[in-house]
């Protein structure tokens, strides 16, 4: 407010000063001519005495305020008017500072609601994933069973609710067109552990967690708004899997657990004998701490619990842990890692953008000398000179920040749209004041970090040597600063190239990974059977044979088969198998396989290779003898150096025994990065399992697969109208969108990347141009006493590349040290690929010497004559 | 503008300004002058550091302006000490005080 009142008293103060310092100056030469001096040579001394007026009136000005409103008007028309007096500069800066700026905003508006935000649930930090761990096998912690979660439940005292959950797509029918629900059967208090509430109606009550109690479902936001969002909608009754419930409440849109993708919720409501179960693990477990008890404390408490359980039920439990995840890392899982590597590559584009802003201004600032000198001596004071400069940079900051954020939000639109496929929580990513926060504090730390160099450089001079030695007198310690920022844009560049080359080889190797079935002209389709309807293996069975046959006669198609589970998708249900003449002591490793039902024709449909043995065929139906086929994985790990054929295994849990028919090649199941691990392959029509009641159907055609989806649908309705179907995809796109989040990361960080070369270059560039247009004089005298112009024009390419080179070996040492962190990314590739590390710097030496091919050519066709005739 | 016309000890001024004003409230070139005589001209004061001075201490509070009439019927702004420019004045002539015993304490160790 002060501030604002001397701004208005401005005009004022400087006429009272100026007619105080008048006043001043007549009363010094009045002195004078009273010693005796003529009139008019006593004003000169006395002017002269006075010395610089305006000089003197800046500095009282400077007195009052470092920042007054008036000079910062001052001084952003003046620095706007050299803006726009060079456009190219303006530009060039501005553009790449918005890209850099863009880029980081968008991640970090990711990360911050990925990573940082707790999950949108009240003291989300006292959530924690519940899982088992065996000591015998090493891999992942495993989904619990039900007679464990119970048994937590009772015992456990740091958990003030412990609530489990397990995916359970259901059919609903009594609508016009039948679907397929992303379902979960949760413990009635699974929504009070999350502390969630109804939108309508309300959550479920403790009651309704009961074998007997009238069945009941809560519905998500989506599925009321696709269902005619009646508000009378509560109290409804849905057919799902053939049974009626009632909807008792609709979840806020906000809701979205496990995934955004469920559509409902129904109550475990397990029998007494299901509660008892404890060999088959299929429940997922969360946990909400009580206030005050620590992961620590919660982890101690159920060493305990798991010891107890072990010792109680050897068979089942022993070697048996709990492992504790927080709810949220379990569901940003592996993306927190893409996401902090994404930001880690936009921030070192944004310094490589500030470098050479930096490296433009300071070039900029060697050339304004003799600007600033004849301000200096027209009475600027060094404090309004740096400020001046500031404020330029800080214009251009403002803009590149203005016109970044422009751009990241049109990026936030689309991060929204096409993330959802890609990283959990999408839908939460917003542009908030964190973020634009975020966005400033760089603009603000561009502003400084570009606009305090060349500033404090081009202050410190000595007003007279610049002066009087013109343009021309560059201090040649601008030249090394601007090696310096040269080496370390190459030196960050050289890093991204590096993190950019590993995961471009990782992804060429994963897409060049054989899958192990053919996946072109492939029409997959899910088809989940209502258990209530087709309740037995033979049922379910007949519907699926009459169905290949019908799909079978369409024309256009090839062949039809079906899989209990979509290749490439990621689904692997395993089982425990015992096998005739292995015995196993406890403290090995169970045999575990995946197993896949099959339909007669599939290996052959699929195009995976029947290695030994036979394939199935219609003869193997549920009367005749069980057969099984293994994958190589399977042979080769239980029958090393035999053929498995004719050998015999069976289900842990039952006693007949299944005789290998044949040996079928590994395919890629679980999608291109991993292995599918053992896997047996049974007829469909054997399968023990009734409630295995779904299956792929998996149909080749002759044309263009997704034209076959009605006719497909078409025969499914006339088999059953109540029959829903989903995932209706090509394979070769269930394939695509397994490697969607790697092309999506390896795309992003070779795009960045690329800009950074070109940056780079631009850098590399600017500065030897500079130097050949300084040193021409210099070049001139060379030429004329005998130098030849190569020699001449070596003799500035290798300063050039000498600091070049130097930012490259900083870069090849920290792409060393930072490649470590890329591992979980990697495919195929090791992190210190040394071949990797050879491309790059070559690529950066081919690169370099590119940008220095045109001011070096023009250093050499320097007329020496008229070089030393400017001079 | 060398040495030998009288430059100030760096931080003296602002002690001598409130010295000349603690007698009276004078304008810009009589603080000038009356510093110089009453120094037997062997002090001399740059009016390119009174005026800025002059103006850190009026945003000090040390001394108020007003505009008023010279002796020589001028318009002029005259200076005058106020409350808060009486204490600093006494803090200041401790401080220089002490600074202008070292120097002697130093000096007649290098005579001896």
């Amino acid at each position: 407010m002060k501030r604002l009142l001397r701004y208005l008293r401005a005009k004022q103060f400087a006429r009272e000063l100026a007619e105080e310092m008048q006043a001043h100056i007549d009363d010094m030469a009045a002195d004078l001519i009273a010693r005796g001096l003529p009139a008019d040579q006593a004003r000169a001394e006395a002017q002269r005495h006075f010395g610089n007026q305006t000089r003197l009136a800046e500095r009282c000005r400077e007195r009052w305020a470092f920042l007054s409103l008036e000079e910062i008007g001052q001084d952003l028309r003046y620095g706007l008017r050299l803006l726009r007096r060079s456009p190219v500069f303006t530009i060039v800066a501005a553009a790449s500072l918005a890209l850099g700026i863009a880029a980081n905003t968008v991640i970090f508006s990711a990360v911050n609601h990925v990573v940082l935000h707790s999950l949108p649930y009240p003291n989300a930090g006292r959530l924690y994933s519940v899982r088992g761990r065996s000591a015998v096998r090493d891999d992942e912690p495993m989904q619990v069973s039900a007679a464990d979660f119970y048994d937590w439940r009772t015992q456990s005292r740091a958990f003030e609710s412990l609530s489990a959950y397990a995916s359970w797509p259901m059919n609903l029918t009594n609508v016009d067109e039948p679907a397929r629900l992303d379902t979960e059967l949760v413990s009635a208090n699974l929504f009070a552990t999350l502390g969630a509430q109804a939108r309508l109606g309300r959550i479920f009550l403790p009651s309704e967690d009961r074998e007997d109690s009238p069945p009941v479902v809560v519905i998500s936001d989506h599925l009321w708004r696709a269902l005619g969002a009646s508000p009378s909608i509560v109290g409804r009754e849905l057919t799902l899997n053939g049974s009626p419930a009632t909807v008792v409440g609709v979840m806020p849109a906000a809701f979205a657990f496990p995934s955004p993708k469920t559509d409902a919720w129904v109550p475990l409501a397990l029998s007494a004998a299901n509660r008892a179960n404890r060999d088959g693990r299929w429940l997922r477990v969360i946990g909400r701490l009580r206030p005050g008890v620590s992961r620590k404390d919660a982890a101690a408490e159920f060493d305990v619990i798991s010891r107890r359980l072990g010792a109680a039920y050897p068979k089942t439990n022993r070697g048996w842990s709990v492992s504790l995840l927080p709810l949220q890392e379990e569901i940003v899982g592996n993306t927190r890692a893409i996401l902090l590597t994404l930001q880690g590559c936009t921030l070192m584009l944004l310094l490589i953008a500030c470098a050479n802003v930096a490296n433009l201004l300071l070039a900029r600032a060697a050339s304004r000398t003799r600007e600033i000198g004849v301000r200096a001596a027209l009475g600027a004071g060094r404090a309004r000179i740096v400020r001046q400069m500031i404020v330029e940079s800080a214009l251009l900051a403002a803009i590149g920040g203005g016109v970044g954020l422009t751009l990241a939000a049109q990026g936030i639109v689309f991060a929204r749209r096409f993330g959802a496929a890609l990283i959990p929580r999408a839908s939460e990513i917003h542009l908030s004041i964190g973020v634009a926060l975020f966005t400033a504090g760089i603009t603000m730390a561009t502003a400084l970090v570009f606009g305090v160099i060349p500033a404090l450089h081009a202050s410190r001079f000595d007003l007279r040597t610049q002066i009087a030695s013109g343009a021309r007198g560059t201090p040649r310690n601008v030249e090394h600063k601007r090696g310096i920022l040269v080496a370390v844009e190459v030196a960050l560049c050289c890093v991204l190239l590096v993190g950019a080359a590993l995961l471009g080889e990782s992804l060429a190797r994963l897409l060049s990974t054989a899958p192990g079935l053919r996946t072109d002209h492939v029409l997959t389709l899910r088809i989940t059977l209502a258990h209530a309807q087709y309740p037995t293996t033979s049922a379910q069975n007949a519907f699926f044979q009459q169905l290949l046959d019908r799909v079978q006669s369409l024309p256009a198609v090839v062949s039809a088969a079906e899989i209990s589970d979509t290749p490439l998708a990621g689904n692997n249900p395993t089982f425990e198998f015992a096998i005739d003449g292995v015995t196993r002591g406890p403290s090995d490793p169970p045999i575990q396989a995946g197993l896949r039902a099959i339909s007669a024709g599939y290996l052959q449909t699929a195009g995976i290779p029947l290695l030994h043995g036979r394939g199935f065929s219609t003869h193997d139906a549920s009367s005749s003898m069980p057969v099984a086929i293994v994958n190589q994985t399977m042979a080769h790990r239980y029958w090393p150096g035999a053929d498995p054929v004719g050998h015999r295994l069976r289900f842990k849990d039952e006693q007949r025994w299944i005789t290998v028919a044949g040996v079928a090649a590994d395919t890629k199941h679980m999608g291109l990065k991993a292995d599918e691990g053992p896997v047996v392959y049974i007829p469909y029509a054997q399968k023990t399992q009734d409630w295995l009641a779904w299956t792929t159907l998996f149909v080749r055609t002759s044309g263009e697969p997704m034209q076959m989806g009605p006719a497909i649908r078409g025969a499914i309705r006339g088999l059953d109208p109540n029959q829903p179907v989903s995932e209706v995809e090509t394979l070769d796109d269930v394939l695509a969108s397994s490697t969607l989040l790697p092309r999506f990361t390896t795309a992003v960080i070779c795009g960045v990347s690329a800009l950074a070369l070109l940056i780079a270059i631009i850098g590399i560039y600017g500065l030897l141009a500079y130097a050949v247009a300084r040193r021409t004089p210099e070049i001139g005298v060379r030429l004329t006493v005998g130098a030849a112009p190569a020699e001449v024009c070596w003799l500035l390419i290798r300063d050039a590349m000498r600091r070049v080179a130097a930012g490259i070996a900083c870069g090849l040492l920290a792409s060393w040290w930072l490649a470590k962190l890329l591992g979980s990314l990697l495919f195929g590739v090791r992190p210190h690929d040394p071949a990797t590390f050879a491309a790059v710097s070559g690529l950066l030496i081919v690169a370099a010497a590119a940008a220095v091919l045109g001011p070096a050519r023009r250093a050499m066709r320097i007329d020496p004559m008229a070089a030393l005739r400017a001079e | 503008m060398t040495n030998d016309k009288g430059d100030l000890l760096p931080g003296t001024l602002e002690m001598l300004i409130l010295l000349t004003l603690r007698r009276e409230p004078l304008h810009g070139y009589a603080i000038a002058r009356e510093i110089q005589q009453n120094s037997g001209e062997l002090l001399k004061v740059e009016e390119g550091s009174l005026y800025p001075a002059l103006q850190r201490m009026l945003i000090e509070g040390w001394i108020t302006a007003k505009w008023g009439t010279s002796a020589r019927n001028r318009r002029v702004r005259t200076y005058s000490l106020t409350a808060a420019g009486r204490k600093q004045l006494s803090r200041e002539k401790e401080r220089v005080g002490r600074v202008i015993d070292g120097l002697t304490r130093v000096m007649r160790l290098g005579e001896a």
